[in-house]
């Protein structure tokens, strides 16, 4: 019983109208609580009650810790728990055998009671862009929250919205068209900075969560859409970073590195990993803590390109290939599985891994490192190197989500939901153990004290939170080809 | 960052709810609504000319509320010329342009060479709280210029930002492209006698 309480939620059928699953399952647990017992002895008659009641206080319990801050979203699950409390309360004086089970119900109660009153101020974000707001420590988003959006227009002015972090396209639109006093017919758009259109679909849920790391949203009329330029802006630096962190550690980049991630990673809630499997629409949530964390690693890897592909001087970027190698390393050190890779990813980028005479003139000693981190990227036999590797490493880790995701797109993907209108518990099964892993990554709080930090801390965190990259590989590729040029 | 370098970027700022948004859309639109919506930023372009070749114009509609002072910060520190709105039907909005203004002074250095325009809005307002002359001492004492406008109205709203660019020594600016003296201009000439250019 007690290991289907994660499965039960997870059954699609409910998950895909939430409001209604939420009270199927309430449903069920108030039956079970209150079931009446079978003729007996007044003895055996006490005793299922108490495994009845007990079975269900469980469930809630583990249910109501897996929701976490979800639940000040549904009212009713705030006041089945509150009444659950008073039932209990009562019963606990007959049945003392449920007495230890107060104090656990009682505290989660009034951790989301204060909670709900305290966040019903809306809290205004702008976590997509690149402003200070970067150096503020990361608190999860939302759905009730609100995100400040800047909607560029065909003539590169913005306008600036609030909307709900759960808006859709359609939403967002509206705004825009408000904000911009127009009648006529906008579309919303991602625009890269490479100037490819991606339209964005009026049902879709948190459409910022999915910009790239230059991309923009634009609106404007379908008149408008072939003349739809990018920003100058999106373009990314012209210079590279490296004359700032030359001048720092190694070992503390790779440090304010990992707390940055495991802030991120700690904002993301388990059930943002299933809408990002089964997909968000269905469920009208937001993945935007997950969606943060995935960019990060593309941000991560698109740094190293950046930096490499912007030096001019051939003996800066042995130096720049050693650095990014050590940091890798204290990465690893770290147990920060994502940048590591991040890293390691970036540097085999082919606009990196094809300046031969770069690599030539690296010491021996670091291609051995560099070969030995990119052996752990080998795919084959379904990363089991990778695998391995994780097996091995005590929590608090910092996991390499996009394998996750890997493995839960594929469960989903290559197993029926349902198999003669019933649902298939082995893929529900399958499902939840990768998110096992994600609790299991993140059992143990991380430790910030495993670096002794210098002075220049502050100066090392804001540096790593706020990376300016070229996202645009073609530039990245031409940047390659303007260093070391095809041989003839 | 590709700066653009024929961009001249006016920064509008201002307390909650005094007009800079309808100032803005009454000078870059032409229109004007009745009804109320917070701003967070918005950015504007309109073509100029700058010492005889065209330019852009681009406005910063700023948030009055002080929620995000990082933002303030970096329109301040991009702006060539600010423009500083208050409600002639609010003391309290003259009152709270101080700080800006002080933000203005300790980003810019020196506030001099820099235009900066008081701008005293709503001037179709009957309940007014402040006076005229209120609004010419302290523009007097912050060694800018001043002038009373009206969105609503249409009234000094051009002329508004005709003058703003006429403060800046270093560029010889002007809303029209074919940068002849055209009669709206002439009609900024005479209103000179309302506005104190300091």
């Amino acid at each position: 019983m007690d290991d289907m309480s994660p499965l039960l939620e997870m059954k699609p059928k409910y998950t895909r109208s939430h409001p209604q699953s939420i009270f199927v399952f309430i449903f069920n647990l108030v039956c079970t609580y209150h079931a009446p017992s079978p003729p007996g002895s007044e003895q055996e008659r006490l005793e299922y009650a108490v495994n009845s009641k007990r079975r269900a206080l469980v469930i809630t319990l583990r249910w109501a810790n897996t929701h976490s801050y979800l639940l000040q979203e549904e009212p009713a699950a705030l006041a089945f728990l509150e009444e659950l409390y008073g039932s209990l309360s009562n019963d606990s004086r007959v049945l003392r055998a449920l007495k230890d089970l107060v104090p656990d119900l009682e505290k989660i109660i009034k951790l989301h009671s204060e909670e709900a009153k305290a966040t019903k101020k809306k809290t205004l974000l702008r976590q997509f862009s690149n402003g200070e707001e970067r150096l503020q420590k990361k608190q999860p988003i939302r759905n009730q929250d609100d995100i400040l959006l800047k909607v560029y227009c065909s003539d590169h002015t913005y306008t600036t919205i609030r909307v709900a972090v759960a808006a859709t396209g359609r939403e967002v639109i509206a705004a825009v068209a408000d904000k911009l006093c127009t009648t006529e017919e906008l579309v919303l758009l991602h625009l890269s900075s490479a100037g490819e259109k991606l339209m964005l679909k009026p049902n879709d849920v948190s459409v910022f969560s999915t910009v790239s790391i230059n991309g923009r949203l634009f609106a404007c009329s379908r008149g408008q859409l072939s003349t739809l330029t990018p920003h100058p802006e999106q373009e990314g630096p012209t210079a590279g970073s490296m004359s700032t962190f030359e001048l720092m550690s190694s070992k503390d980049l790779a440090y304010q590195m990992t707390m940055y991630d495991w802030e991120l990673f700690s904002c993301v809630h388990e059930h943002e990993l299933l809408y990002h499997t089964f997909g968000r629409q269905s469920f009208r949530r937001t993945t935007a803590n997950l969606d943060l964390f995935l960019r990060r690693f593309n941000q991560v890897q698109l740094w190293v390109v950046t930096e490499v592909c912007l030096c001019g001087q051939l003996s800066k970027r042995v130096q720049l290939l050693k650095k990014f190698i050590k940091i890798a390393a204290h990465c690893r050190e770290f147990k920060n599985l994502n940048s590591f890779f991040a890293i390691i990813m970036g540097m085999s980028n082919p606009a990196v891994s094809r300046l031969s005479q770069t690599w030539e003139k690296l010491p021996s000693k670091f291609k051995k490192f560099y070969a030995e981190f990119e052996s752990m990227m080998d795919p084959s036999r379904n990363h089991r190197s990778y695998r391995l590797t994780v097996t091995k490493l005590e929590p608090p880790i910092i996991p390499f989500m996009p394998l996750l995701l890997k493995d839960m797109t594929f469960t989903h993907e290559g197993n029926k939901t349902f198999i003669d209108n019933m649902v298939n518990f082995e893929k529900m099964r399958i499902i939840a153990n990768t998110i096992r892993q994600v609790k299991h990554c993140r059992s143990q709080p991380f430790n910030p004290d495993i670096c002794q930090p210098n002075k220049n801390q502050a100066e090392v965190r804001g540096y790593v939170r706020k990376f300016c990259v070229i996202d645009n590989q073609r530039a990245l590729t031409q940047l390659s080809y303007r260093l070391e040029p095809r041989r003839t | 960052m590709p700066e653009q370098s024929n961009d001249y970027r006016v920064v509008v700022f201002g307390a909650g709810g005094v007009g800079k948004s309808s100032l803005v859309l009454r000078f870059v639109k032409g229109t004007f609504r009745d009804t109320y919506i917070p701003t967070v930023e918005d950015t504007y372009r309109q073509v100029i000319s700058c010492d005889k070749s065209v330019c852009t114009l681009q406005i910063t509609d700023t948030t009055g509320s002080h929620q995000f002072p990082a933002m303030q910060r970096l329109s301040i520190s991009k702006g060539h010329a600010f423009i500083l709105v208050y409600s002639i039907t609010s003391k309290q909005s003259l009152e709270e342009l101080k700080p800006i203004y002080q933000q203005v002074l300790a980003i810019k250095g020196n506030v001099e060479a820099i235009p900066i325009m008081l701008v005293g809005n709503k001037s179709d307002e009957t309940l007014r709280e402040v006076e005229t002359k209120d609004g010419e001492a302290q523009a007097n004492q912050w060694k800018c210029a001043f002038m009373e406008t009206s969105a609503k109205t249409n009234h000094n709203v051009t002329e508004l930002f005709q003058e703003l660019l006429n403060l800046d020594k270093k560029r010889n600016m002007s809303l029209n492209i074919d940068g002849k003296r055209s009669g709206k201009q002439s009609r900024a000439e005479r209103l000179k006698g309302k506005c104190s250019v300091m």
